[in-house]
C-alpha cells in the first residue's frame, strides 16, 4: 500500500489519538457516574471490613516489636538454647508454655527448631543477625519478616499438631534455598 | 511575536519540506523522519531487552520446574536477577519512551524538540543498561529486586542504575519540553489527546519515583564505598527503594492503559466511550499513586497497624478504582464501535466480532483479563490481614505476572502490531505469525498465573532455586505438580514472546538499515509481504 494513502476519512469517529471531540466536557452520562459511584462505595465497604477486622478479627498483624542489636539478640538466643535445647547441639528447643521462643536468621541457618504444645499461646521473636530474612511456616503460609536490628514478637497459638517446615523466603545469598528448620506441634 | 517566530526554524510538521516527513500508512499522521529514527532506536533497544529477558525467563522457569531443574543455584540467581531487572523496569521503560516521544510529537503535530538530547538520553540508558548487565554477569550482583542493604551488590550495579535513571529523566524532560513547545509555537491548541494526557500522568509518576530512587541509592552508594555513611537502616532503605520500585509500576500500568486505548483506536478507530470518564480515571491514578510503598511493610516490625492500613490498604483499594474504570471503558469502546459496524446481536454478540484474527485485539483481550486478575491479586495482597498469609509466597509472582507480564507486556506486544507500521516500519511476516505470538503469549501467561495461584495456595516460596529442602525433605508439602504446570505455561509464554521479538526486530532491522536489505535491481522483485497492518 502506498504511503500516501490515508485510511482515515474525516467522518470516521474520534479516537484517543486525537484531540477530544467537541462537547467532551459535558456532564458524564448516568451509567458512567453510577459505575464510579459504585466503585467508591465498594472500596469503602472493603476498607471498612479490613479496618474493623483489626478490632474484631482473631488473626491480625502482630504489634509487638523492639529494637535490638545482633549481639544482644545472639545472647538471648544462646541463653534460650542453653536452657531448653532437647539435647546439646541438636538446635531443637522444647518450649514450655509461657516462655518466649526465638527464630533468628543468619546466613543460611535458623537459630533453632521449636517444639510447641498445641493450644498454648507463645511469643516467638523473629530477628536476624545479618541481612533480611523471612521465615514462612509452610502449610500455614504464616509469613513475617526477620530484620537485623529489630525483634518482632509473633504471638501464635498453634492448634493443629504436626510437623511444619519453616523456610526463608527473602533472598539472602547463595545458600538461601536450603535455609530451613521445623516447628513441631505436640498434642 | 509573529515577526520573531517567522525567522526561527519551525517544528510544525505541516510546514516542513516534504522530504523531511512521511505520512504513516495507518492513521495518516505526518511523522518527521528524525523523530521516527529516535523512536525506532528506542523500540529496537526495548525489543532486544525483551528478548534477553525472555531467554532469562526460560532459564528461570525451567529451573523452577521440578521435572527439569536446569540450573544450579548460583546460575539461577543470576538468571533471576537478569529476568527481573530486564523485564520489571528496562523493557517497559524503553517501550514507554517510544510512547512518550510519539504522544508528544506525532500526536501534537510537530517534530521532536531537542532531538540531540534525545540521542544523548538513548546513549545514557544504553550505557546504564550495559553497566547493570555487566555487573550481574560478574556474579556479584545477584540481588534481584530485593537489593535491601545490608545485602551488598557490585558497585557497578548501583552506578549503572543511576546512569540509566539520568537517561530516563532526560526522556521525561523532553516529553514536557515538547508539550511546552507545541503550546508556545501554537502548533497545537485546545485540549491534548487522551493518550498524551495518559503519558503525561505516567511521566509525573515516574519523576516522583526517580526522586525516591535518589533517596535510596545515593546513600547506598556512599555506604558501599565507605564514605560518610557507615550504617544504613535496612527499613529506611527499603522504604525509599519501594517508593521508587512500586511507584514505577504505576508508570507501567498507566502506559498499559494508553496502549489499550491506542489498540482500539488503531484496530477499530474507536475512541473511549466517554472522554471525561477516562480522563477522570487518569487523574485518579495520579492522586492515589504517589505514596505507594507501604504495603511492602505490612509484615515488618515498623509502624502502627493504623499507619499500615492507611498507607497500604487504603491506597491499594483506592488504586483499584481507576483501573476498574479503564477496564470498563476500553472494552466498552470496542463494543460500541462493533455494534455500530456489525449491528446489535444480543448481549454478547459483539464478542464474536471482537477481532479474533487481529493480533492486537487478541492481545488486548488477554491483557484486559490478566490485568484484571493481577490487579485483584494486588488489592488482596495490600489487605493488612491477608498479607500475613501471602507475603513472599508465589502469590506475589502471580500478582505481577498478571499485572505486568500478562497486562503490560502483552498489551505492548499487541500495540506493536500497529505502532510499528504507524512509524513507517513494515512487519515482513504473515498475519498468522502475529496470531501465533498473541495466542501463545496470552494462553501461556494464563496457564502460568493459574499455576502460580495454585502454588501460592500451597505456600510455595518465591525466589528460590530449589524447593526440596534437603534436610527437611519429608516435611515439604506436595508442591511439585503446580510447579510443573507453571513450567508448561512459562515455556509457552516465552515461545510466544520470542516469536514476537524475532518478528519486530527483523522489521526494525530492515527499516533502520534499508540499504542492507534492499532488493538488488538485477534480481526478480520480491512479492509484497501481506502481513502488515491496515490492509
Amino acid at each position: 500500500m502506498a504511503a500516501e494513502t490515508i485510511i482515515r476519512t474525516p467522518e470516521q469517529q474520534w479516537t484517543a489519538l486525537d484531540p477530544p471531540a467537541p462537547g467532551w466536557d459535558a456532564p458524564m452520562p448516568y451509567d458512567k457516574r453510577w459505575w464510579m459511584g459504585f466503585l467508591f462505595a465498594w472500596s469503602g465497604l472493603l476498607l471498612a471490613i479490613t479496618f474493623s477486622w483489626f478490632f474484631v478479627g482473631k488473626q491480625n498483624v502482630p504489634t509487638l516489636k523492639r529494637e535490638v542489636t545482633p549481639a544482644s539478640i545472639q545472647q538471648e538466643v544462646e541463653a534460650f538454647l542453653a536452657k531448653y535445647e532437647t539435647e546439646p547441639g541438636s538446635g531443637i528447643a522444647r518450649v514450655p508454655p509461657g516462655v518466649d521462643a526465638y527464630l533468628v536468621g543468619e546466613m543460611w541457618n535458623w537459630s533453632s527448631g521449636l517444639i510447641l504444645k498445641a493450644g498454648q499461646e507463645y511469643t516467638i521473636w523473629y530477628s536476624s543477625l545479618d541481612v533480611m530474612h523471612n521465615p514462612i511456616i509452610a502449610d500455614q503460609r504464616y509469613t513475617f519478616t526477620a530484620i537485623p536490628g529489630y525483634a518482632y514478637g509473633i504471638r501464635i497459638t498453634p492448634t493443629t499438631p504436626g510437623e511444619y517446615l519453616v523456610y526463608c523466603s527473602e533472598y539472602c545469598g547463595l545458600g538461601h534455598q536450603d535455609m530451613a528448620t521445623k516447628i513441631v506441634v505436640e498434642p | 511575536m509573529s515577526v520573531a517566530t517567522a525567522t526561527l526554524p519551525t517544528y510544525a510538521v505541516d510546514q516542513l519540506p516534504p522530504d523531511q516527513y512521511f505520512v504513516d500508512p495507518v492513521m495518516g499522521y505526518k511523522v518527521e523522519k528524525g523523530t521516527a529514527r529516535l523512536m525506532m532506536a528506542f523500540a529496537a533497544l526495548a525489543f532486544v531487552i525483551f528478548g534477553l529477558g525472555a531467554v532469562a525467563a526460560l532459564m528461570v522457569v525451567l529451573t523452577r520446574m521440578p521435572a527439569v531443574k536446569l540450573l544450579p543455584p548460583y546460575w539461577f540467581y543470576i538468571a533471576l536477577t537478569y529476568h527481573g531487572v530486564l523485564m520489571l523496569t528496562m523493557w517497559v521503560h524503553m517501550f514507554e519512551s517510544v510512547l512518550w516521544i510519539y504522544t508528544s510529537t506525532v500526536l501534537l503535530k510537530q517534530k521532536m524538540y531537542g532531538l540531540k538530547w534525545g540521542w544523548v538520553a538513548f546513549g545514557l540508558v544504553t550505557a546504564g543498561i550495559a553497566m547493570v548487565l555487566g555487573a550481574i554477569a560478574t556474579g556479584q550482583a545477584s540481588v534481584m529486586y530485593t537489593v535491601y542493604v545490608p545485602l551488598r551488590a557490585h558497585l557497578l550495579f548501583y552506578i549503572g542504575h543511576v546512569v540509566y535513571a539520568v537517561g530516563l529523566l532526560l526522556v521525561l524532560g523532553l516529553f514536557g519540553l515538547n508539550m511546552v513547545k507545541a503550546r508556545v509555537d501554537g502548533t497545537f491548541t485546545g485540549t491534548i489527546p487522551l493518550l498524551t494526557m495518559g503519558m503525561a500522568t505516567a511521566n509525573i509518576i515516574t519523576v516522583v519515583a526517580l526522586i525516591s530512587a535518589v533517596a535510596a541509592f545515593v546513600p547506598a552508594i556512599l555506604w558501599a564505598l565507605g564514605i560518610w555513611v557507615d550504617r544504613m537502616d535496612p527499613l529506611t532503605f527499603k522504604l525509599a527503594f519501594w517508593g521508587m520500585g512500586h511507584t514505577l509500576q504505576y508508570t507501567n500500568i498507566v502506559a498499559m492503559v494508553v496502549a489499550w486505548y491506542a489498540i482500539v483506536a488503531f484496530a477499530l478507530r474507536a475512541g473511549s466511550t466517554n472522554d471525561k470518564f477516562s480522563r477522570y480515571a487518569f487523574m485518579l491514578y495520579f492522586f492515589f499513586t504517589l505514596p505507594v510503598y507501604a504495603h511492602h511493610f505490612l509484615v515488618d516490625p515498623v509502624w502502627s497497624p493504623a499507619y499500615k492500613w492507611f498507607g497500604a490498604t487504603l491506597v491499594g483499594v483506592l488504586l483499584g478504582i481507576p483501573s476498574s474504570i479503564h477496564g470498563i471503558a476500553v472494552p466498552a469502546a470496542a463494543e460500541v464501535k462493533l455494534r455500530q459496524m456489525y449491528g446489535d446481536k444480543g448481549w454478547f454478540g459483539f464478542l464474536r466480532r471482537w477481532g479474533w484474527g487481529d493480533p492486537a485485539m487478541i492481545a488486548l483481550f488477554f491483557s484486559l483479563v490478566m490485568f484484571g486478575i493481577g490487579g485483584f491479586d494486588g488489592t488482596i495482597g495490600t489487605t493488612l490481614q491477608l498479607n500475613a498469609f501471602l507475603h513472599n509466597t508465589m502469590w506475589m509472582p502471580a500478582h505481577f505476572h498478571g499485572a505486568l507480564a500478562g497486562g503490560t507486556a502483552v498489551g505492548f506486544m499487541g500495540l506493536s502490531w500497529y505502532l510499528l507500521p504507524a512509524l513507517g516500519i513494515k512487519i515482513p511476516f504473515k498475519k498468522i505469525w502475529g496470531q501465533v505470538y498473541a495466542y501463545m503469549a496470552g494462553i501461556g501467561f494464563m496457564v502460568l498465573i493459574a499455576a502460580m495461584h495454585w502454588a501460592a495456595y500451597l505456600g510455595v516460596p518465591r525466589r528460590t532455586a530449589t524447593i526440596t529442602y534437603t534436610e527437611f525433605a519429608d516435611l515439604v508439602p506436595n508442591w511439585f505438580l503446580p510447579m510443573n504446570v507453571l513450567g508448561v505455561g512459562g515455556v509457552l509464554a516465552v515461545t510466544g514472546v520470542l516469536i514476537f521479538v524475532v518478528m519486530v526486530l527483523t522489521a526494525l532491522y530492515r527499516a533502520i538499515f534499508p540499504e542492507v536489505v534492499a532488493p538488488r535491481p538485477e534480481l526478480a522483485p520480491v512479492p509484497e509481504p501481506s502481513g502488515a497492518a491496515a490492509d
